[in-house]
């Protein structure tokens, strides 16, 4: 927690790092749904009155997260108030079905991310998986987690391990295991998280891809 | 501690997203939700069933607890399944049948037989064996018809299971059943009565039933969660033994297993056993789509689009690549009968 001297624009950046928490569930609070991490107007509001906030707060009035969370709730009201008198003067999406003209698409999600990720949904089933069976086979520390990223990676690569695997409709563990120089409990103990990581990249799905390697911002 | 994640899939309660890393893990619903929404989560988003006490959601906890369900769900089914089977098994396990054998080549067969071995009854699993050929079977000693049976099954490997009626064993009777086909590729299976209903309640034939029990994915897990928890180090001469362990045909393994118990505790000597009967069970079901193929193969065929003609030429490369697979072990299997001979 930063003290009051610290609470000024010189430190906003550092500000925001430590408050990203309590930042989000304002938001999320008042919104009723998760914050998207790009393109969320809501969000973009939320960090400005938070700037606002450090900017304008005095240490002798209160407390500072108190007053940051009341500039925020306010901040977004009249955001929303703003939004519903624009809205009204609108015609509804109901009125411009009725009259037959095309309903724009006002999801901000991924629609590529979300068409790859049925995809992987159907390449999972034809080895007898879900989604739910990665949930339920995560592996709990960090380290064993990056190992078997990289042993996906690299079993990925090896078209003969591919090749056995789409056969076998399983992971070949020996193989693996031998490809990674690791015993084959290790590759036993994550063959549904590896096997699930492996279909990734085999199927190059490159969203996907970057979520796992964690390289996803800086591809844009 | 604020995560990134993406969203894979909603439930109704739940829905699961992938963490930066690659890890799946199950939030709550809020708000409108879809698949590939890129969202930021925090600690009190991650789900927790309904009666946990505080903490984040225990994944092994709830696991347990779904397996135990799902484990009575599928008792109460097999229940009513076995009431079933009981009825229409129980005509066959008449007062003068002792036991039945049943046995798996490239054909199969179920015999029921008395306290001698003496044929009561034979019935064709699949049904490609006539009636009038399993009726001249009836009232003859197995060992008598052994000849006989070896031509009507198409030929070795075989897969020959026995299971008395009773809980007590005439051994010799046994003796005998195991000695059938003894200078050939053969795997011998001991059951019980329940394996006999279980195996029809899954529409399989009582030796296939076995092999399944023993590469089922479930009971696998449970030996590998078994040895790890014993923690049995990888010996610097496991390489070694597999290499020696890839040598064995299968039978020749079953019977190393059947007089050292222990040897199970090799992960090299599982791994290659499970392996091995992996291909065995490969090449019966490449045995059995061969015999129900014919009739649906045109149809399929008039099916496929020009996409699929391409997936087809692939699946037709694989299960070449499967049967010479099978093809080289069986010739192995038999250059090392003929040696042993």
């Amino acid at each position: 927690m930063a003290s009051e001297s610290e609470i000024n624009l010189e430190h906003l950046d550092e500000l925001i790092k430590q408050h990203m928490p309590f930042i989000i569930r304002t938001v999320s609070k008042v919104t009723g749904r998760y914050v998207q991490i790009e393109h969320d107007d809501e969000f973009s509001i939320a960090l400005s009155a938070f700037a606002e906030a450090v900017d304008r707060f005095d240490g002798e009035r209160g407390n500072f997260l108190g007053y940051a969370g009341l500039v925020i709730r306010s901040r977004l009201a009249t955001y929303h108030e703003q939004e519903s008198r624009h809205g009204r003067n609108q015609v509804s999406l109901e009125e411009m079905q009725e009259n037959g003209l095309d309903v724009p698409d006002t999801h901000h999600g991924n629609p590529a991310l979300r068409d790859e990720i049925l995809e992987y949904q159907e390449e999972l089933k034809k080895f007898g998986l879900s989604m739910e069976d990665l949930a339920r086979n995560a592996p709990k520390h960090r380290d064993t987690q990056t190992r078997a990223v990289e042993a996906a990676e690299r079993a990925s690569r090896d078209e003969e391990i591919v090749a056995q695997t789409y056969r076998k409709k399983k992971l070949p563990i020996r193989p693996v295991a031998a490809l990674c120089q690791v015993s084959e409990k290790v590759i036993r103990s994550s063959k549904v998280f590896i096997l699930g990581t492996m279909l990734v990249f085999v199927c190059r799905f490159t969203g996907l891809t970057g979520w796992i390697q964690e390289t996803r911002w800086n591809h844009g | 501690m604020v995560e990134k994640v993406v969203l894979l899939e909603l439930n109704d309660n739940y829905a699961l997203a992938m963490k930066e890393g690659g890890e799946v893990i199950r939030i709550r619903r809020k708000g409108t939700m879809d698949i590939g929404d890129e969202i930021y989560i925090l600690p009190e988003d991650l789900y927790q069933e309904e009666g946990q006490t505080g903490g984040i959601y225990a994944v092994g906890a709830a696991d347990k607890r779904e397996k135990r369900t799902n484990h009575w769900r599928r008792l109460t089914a097999i229940a009513a399944m076995l009431a079933l089977v009981l009825a229409l098994v129980a005509p066959q396990l008449s007062m003068d049948a002792y036991a039945v054998v049943s046995i798996d080549a490239q054909q199969s067969v179920q015999l029921t037989v008395d306290e001698s071995n003496t044929v009561l009854d034979a019935a064709s699993p699949n049904g490609t064996i006539p009636e009038s050929v399993l009726r001249q079977l009836r009232g003859k000693s197995l060992t008598e018809l052994t000849p006989e049976l070896r031509e009507l099954l198409g030929g070795g490997p075989f897969l020959i299971a026995y299971a008395p009626e009773k809980d007590t064993v005439n051994e010799q009777a046994e003796a005998e059943i195991r000695g059938l086909f003894a200078n050939e590729t053969s795997v011998y299976f001991s059951c019980n009565r329940q394996d006999v209903q279980s195996a029809q309640a899954q529409s399989q034939t009582l030796p296939r039933y076995m092999l399944s029990l023993l590469i089922n994915e479930e009971s696998m897990d449970l030996l590998e969660d078994y040895y790890d928890r014993q923690d049995t180090p990888d010996t610097p001469d496991e390489d070694d033994a597999e290499r020696t362990y890839a040598q064995m045909t299968l039978t020749a393994m079953l019977d190393a297993l059947k007089q050292n118990p222990s040897l199970m505790q090799s992960e090299a000597f599982r791994e290659v056993l499970f392996d091995k009967l992996e291909e065995e069970q490969d090449r019966m079901e490449e045995q059995q789509e061969a015999l129900s193929e014919p009739a649906d193969k045109d149809a399929q065929d008039d099916d496929k689009g020009p996409d699929a003609d391409e997936d087809a030429s692939d699946e037709v490369d694989e299960d070449d690549a499967d049967e010479s697979e099978a093809d080289e072990d069986e010739a192995s299997d038999h250059e090392e009968d003929s040696d042993n001979d």
